[in-house]
Parts: structure tokens; sequence; C-alpha cells
């Protein structure tokens, strides 16, 4: 059985040092803004003629690809990261890239792919204790946006959006497309404004369950995030 | 990259070294291949015996009173006896039937509605739900980690004592995978074991079985883990459609997970809101009980016509699917020995 795991160990070993010589880190920063303010728990912002203050964000970012001229170059193995403005070490995080890819755009998915809603437990960012997972009925939340306002008439002025469902037609998983260019660290920005703009939460105050709603708002989600 | 070379090495040193040697998941003779993947989660006497311990303890609900076999009870073929709604925490009553449990293998979809798609995600509903456990997966594993008995559970089962959410679920599952019943007269009839066979009125009962009721509960699972509407009358005080609130399609209203047959003597009372308390009722209900909608499986669109002696062929037959071996099985039963070190 030694024998065997040193021999195991040697080409591993090898492999590796191949793949540590052929990959560059490339680094990807997430800023979370709120129009052109950093967003902070807390803080207020101006919301139509009112103020808000975002008490939660968190997302997944999955099946992150690179593509050159239309065509996927690379994807990251395994590739989910939880988002969470709570905890800024969340917001960065590295890929080996194979340093000799060209390209011009990265593609990830904002959620989780029906894939990996169905196949039970998983750990790491899936781990269903991460507070993303629905309980009552099986499926990742693909996006948790809380907070309070004044112009919210739910009790204490709350809004809780949590956007999720796997299952056509509520597939709520969006394909989230930028470009940019090989670099060290790729910044980008997600704008939060943008997302709680769309919504009139003086009308709408809270989203919990896969459906129409939930699609929508997944779409406006992918159109909140930019490289700089 | 690197850190997935890294994985696969500790794997496989894992793989050499732990004395936690894999089991395979029970298949007997004849059946179909189960649904569950194992390979993703494989079994282990460890792991088996952890989950036994979390499906037996009270630490999973809020006031630390209800376990999962306060609502699932082995001897009822692990279901809530004699409550038509399950009962839960503070004396709360919740809005289904708990189904008896067995032969999980073979199910893709869980709960009456399907809510559930796998069943590693299944104890995160009762755990989670007001009127079940009341309590959040993540103050769970608090819990856990800081009981020295878990520590201990999960270092054995798992390598390391380290208590997460994916190992809690994993292992959980694998104690409801080995709830496998097939130990009935029914089974030891159709494996030709000697000295054993039905009676006539047993065979009269299988003939009407397989014209009548087979299309759903189908042998030798006695069910096709498939959902349908077999014709209840929605309780108005419950207004429960079933399946459709799950999919959103107007063609699953009142639609229902296909229950077992299998120990369907102890199971009692039947169906989603266990209106039923006897199987004489049941059968009464397909023969002249019938609620006619656009959703009523085809199946049960003629009328089935029994006689009265039909009736009692039927239900002889239905209890030679009993199976005590499975309903005193010592293996499901609460571990003493790993709480009292
Ligand atoms: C308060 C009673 C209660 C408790 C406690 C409870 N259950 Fe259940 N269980 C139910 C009810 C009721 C259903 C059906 C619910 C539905 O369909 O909406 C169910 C369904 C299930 C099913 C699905 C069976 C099938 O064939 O679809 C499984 C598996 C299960 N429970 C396992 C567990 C486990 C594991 C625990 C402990 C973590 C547990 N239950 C705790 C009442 C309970
Ligand atoms: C169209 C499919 C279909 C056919 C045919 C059918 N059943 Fe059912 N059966 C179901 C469904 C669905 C349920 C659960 C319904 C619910 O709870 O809403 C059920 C429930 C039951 C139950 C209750 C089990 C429990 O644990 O609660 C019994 C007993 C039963 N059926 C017996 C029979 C018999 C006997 C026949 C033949 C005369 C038969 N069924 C024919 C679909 C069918």
């Amino acid at each position: 059985m030694k024998k065997v795991c040193s021999i195991i160990f040697t080409l591993l070993a090898s492999c590796f040092s191949l793949w540590a010589q052929d990959t560059t880190d490339v680094g990807i920063q997430l800023q979370l803004w709120y129009g052109k303010a950093s967003l902070q728990s807390g803080k207020e912002y101006p919301y139509r003629d009112t103020t808000v203050q975002i008490n939660v964000f968190r997302t997944y970012i999955s099946a992150i690809r690179l593509s050159n001229k239309g065509k996927v170059v690379w994807h990251e193995p395994d590739s989910y990261h939880l988002i969470d403005m709570a905890d800024s070490s969340s917001c960065y995080f590295t890929m080996h890239v194979p340093s000799d890819v060209m390209y011009d755009t990265i593609i990830w998915n904002l959620g989780i792919d029906s894939m990996a809603n169905v196949s039970g437990a998983m750990g790491g960012a899936l781990d269903p204790t991460r507070g993303m997972y629905w309980s009552w009925q099986s499926g990742y939340i693909n996006l948790k946006l809380e907070g309070t306002s004044t112009m919210c008439p739910a009790r204490q002025h709350e809004f809780q959006f949590h956007l999720g469902g796997y299952m056509p037609p509520f597939a709520s998983v969006q394909e989230v497309h930028m470009s940019t260019r090989p670099g060290k660290v790729i910044n980008v920005s997600a704008d939060i404004a943008i997302l709680l703009n769309s919504i009139d939460i003086s009308v709408q105050q809270s989203i919990m369950i896969p459906g129409d709603d939930a699609v929508a708002l997944s779409c406006i989600a992918a159109g909140i995030f930019s490289v700089r | 990259m690197k850190y997935l070379a890294i994985l696969i090495l500790s794997f496989i040193i894992l793989a050499a070294f732990t004395s936690n040697s894999q089991l395979q998941l029970k298949r007997p003779k004849g059946w179909p291949a189960p649904v569950y993947d194992s390979r993703h989660n494989p079994l282990s006497a460890n792991k088996i015996l952890l989950g036994r311990a979390l499906f037996h303890d009270p630490i999973l609900s809020a006031d630390s009173t209800i376990s999962c076999v306060s609502c699932h009870l082995q001897y009822s073929a692990f279901t809530h006896i004699d409550h038509q709604l399950s009962h839960g925490i503070y004396g709360r009553t919740g809005r289904r039937n708990s189904p008896a449990l067995m032969n999980l293998a073979w199910s893709k979809l869980l709960m009456w509605d399907g809510a559930v798609n796998h069943l590693d995600m299944q104890p995160l509903a009762p755990i989670a739900n007001k009127d079940e456990m009341d309590m959040s997966i993540d103050s769970v594993m608090k819990r856990l980690q800081r009981s020295p008995v878990y520590k201990r559970l999960f270092y054995n089962a798992w390598g390391d004592s380290s208590i997460t959410g994916e190992r809690f679920l994993k292992s959980m599952a694998q104690f409801m995978l080995t709830m496998v019943s097939s130990n009935s007269k029914y089974d030891k009839v159709m494996r030709k074991e000697q000295g054993i066979a039905f009676s006539e009125q047993e065979e009269r009962g299988l003939m009407l079985f397989r014209r009548y009721c087979n299309e759903c509960h189908r042998e030798p699972l006695f069910t096709t883990n498939e959902f349908a509407n077999n014709g209840l009358p929605p309780d108005t005080t419950l207004n429960d459609y079933g399946r459709v609130t799950i999919t959103h399609k107007a063609a699953d209203s009142l639609h229902f997970k296909i229950p077992t047959l299998r120990n369907v003597e102890y199971s009692f009372p039947y169906m989603h809101d266990g209106r039923f308390s006897r199987l004489q009722q049941v059968i009464d209900h397909y023969t002249s009980g019938i609620m006619h909608s656009n959703t009523l499986s085809p199946a049960l669109n003629a009328p089935i016509a029994l006689s009265p002696e039909n009736k009692v062929d039927l239900v002889a037959f239905l209890l030679t699917l009993s199976d005590k071996a499975f309903l005193f099985d010592s293996t499901y039963s609460f571990p003493h020995f790993v709480f009292t070190p």
C-alpha cells in the first residue's frame, strides 16, 4: 500500500509542478457600490424621494469562464463563490489561469446551475448551512437583498428579496458577460442601486419564492456588474 | 488546480489508511436500480451510525423535545400513527400526515408534493419548519459542535471532527438509505422461499391488485414514486392542492406522491391528510368515492367495481406486504451505546 501511495505521490507531484509552471493567478476583486458610494451595512443611501439601508447583500457567482472572440477558452473548475457584503474577504478570490490563454471577455453565472441544485448535499460555498438554501422546498437562493426603507410599508419598514428557483419556467440563474483584458486582477463593480431602483418598494417588499417576479429581478441583477 | 491536486492526493492517502471501509447500498433481487447515487456519498458503518444517532436525537429541535422519531416511529414503519396531521414542537399541528419511511433510495422526489428533490436535503425541511422542529440549520451545527459525543461520532465517520452541513446531511441520508423493507410474505413468495405460499384468498387479492392498483402502486416497490390525483375530494379546511404548489402547472393540481403500500397495515392513518384510518375505507374510496376532475388520473376514470368478497381479498393481499423483520430490526433503533460511553 505504501509503495503504491508513494508512486502516486510522485506522479501527482510531477503533474503539479507542470501545472504550477503553466498557470498565473488572476484575481477577481468585487467592489460593491450603491451608485457612486461604496456599499456599507447600516449606511443611508438615497432611494427615490427617501432613503434606504442595505443590511444583507449576498450572491453566488459560479461557472466562471474566459472567452476570446466569442469562444470559451478556459473555465474555472468547481467554480462556486459566495459573495457577501458582510465579509470583505469573500469579495476577492484568485483563479489559476493557464499563462498562455488569451481572453477578451469574462463570463459567469449569477446563481447556481440546475445540476448543482439537484445533486444532494455539497460542501464549501455550497454548504446548505451558509444561509443560501431554502428549507421548505429544495433549491439554492441565488441572491439575497435585505434592508429597510421608510418608504417600505411592511413591518419595521423591512424589505427582503430572495431570488432563486432552478426549475423551468422559473429558472433564475443568469449569465453575465463583461469585456476585459488579461491582467493580474480583474476589477468588477456591482452597483446595488441599479437593482433597488428597478423595484418600487412601496409596492413590493418581498420575494421569497421562485416565480415570474424572481426571474424578472434576477435579469436586472445580472446587469449590475461591470468591469472597470 | 494546485488545490485540486492536493485534494486528490489527500483523498488517496485518506482512502488508503482509513479503516472506514465502504458498504454497498442494499438492492434486493429483482428490484430496479436505486435512484440515489451513492457514488457522491459512499456508505460506511460509522456514517450510518452517526445518521442513526441524529435521527433519534431531539437535539435537532429548538426546545430539544422533538426528534425525527417523534413523527417517524419504527414500529409503525417510520410514520406517526393515530395522528391525521403530524404533531410537532410546542404541541403544534402540521399541515400533512407524516408518510411511512422506507426504500427511500428509490424515491426521486420527497414529500407529498415533491418539494424536496434529494434525500440529502430532506432533514432541512422539518428542522426549519416552525411547526415541526423550529430550528435554523446553523444553530443545529453550533449545538453539535459543542457536543463531545458528536465530535467523536463525526471524527469516527469523517476522519476529523469538523462538523459541516454537508457531512450532517450525508450521514442522515446514509441512515435513511439503510431502511429497506423487502422481507414481507409477498417478497418471500416472490423469491419462492420454501414452505411459503399465498393463501387462495391472498392470491385472489393479488389478481385484483394487479388489475386495479398496480399501475400506480407498482410492484416491487408498490409505488412508481410519481405523482397522481387519485380522486380524493380536497379538504376545504386545508386547501392543499399538492404538487401544483411546487411546479405551478395546472395539470399537477391535486397530484400527490403515490405512497408505497408496503407495511400499509401499520402506517395508518392514510393519505396526505390522514383522512382514512382503516384500509376498508381506502378501498371504499376507490370503489365509490372518486371525485372526477380534469386532473384525475386516467387509471381511475373507469369505475372500479368490487364485491364485498373482493374487498376482503384485496385487503388480505395488502396485509402480505407487512415486514415484521423491518419493523423490529434493531439496527434502526435508538443507539444507546453512543450516548453512554
Ligand atoms: C413534526 C413531525 C415531523 C418531524 C419532527 C419530522 N418529520 Fe419527516 N415528515 C413529516 C411530514 C408531515 C412529512 C410530509 C410532509 C409533506 O409532504 O409536506 C414528512 C416527510 C418526510 C420524508 C419524505 C418521505 C417521502 O417518501 O416523501 C422524509 C424522508 C422525512 N420526513 C424524514 C425526516 C427526518 C430525517 C426528520 C428529522 C430531521 C424528520 N423527518 C422529522 C413529519 C415530520
Ligand atoms: C392513479 C393512481 C392510483 C391508483 C390506480 C391507485 N392508487 Fe392508491 N394512491 C394513489 C395516490 C396518489 C395516493 C396518495 C393520495 C393522497 O394522499 O392524496 C394513494 C394512496 C393510497 C393508500 C394510502 C397509503 C398511505 O400510506 O397513506 C392506499 C392504502 C392505497 N392508495 C391503496 C390503493 C389500492 C388498494 C388501489 C387499487 C384499488 C389503489 N390504491 C389504486 C394513487 C393510486
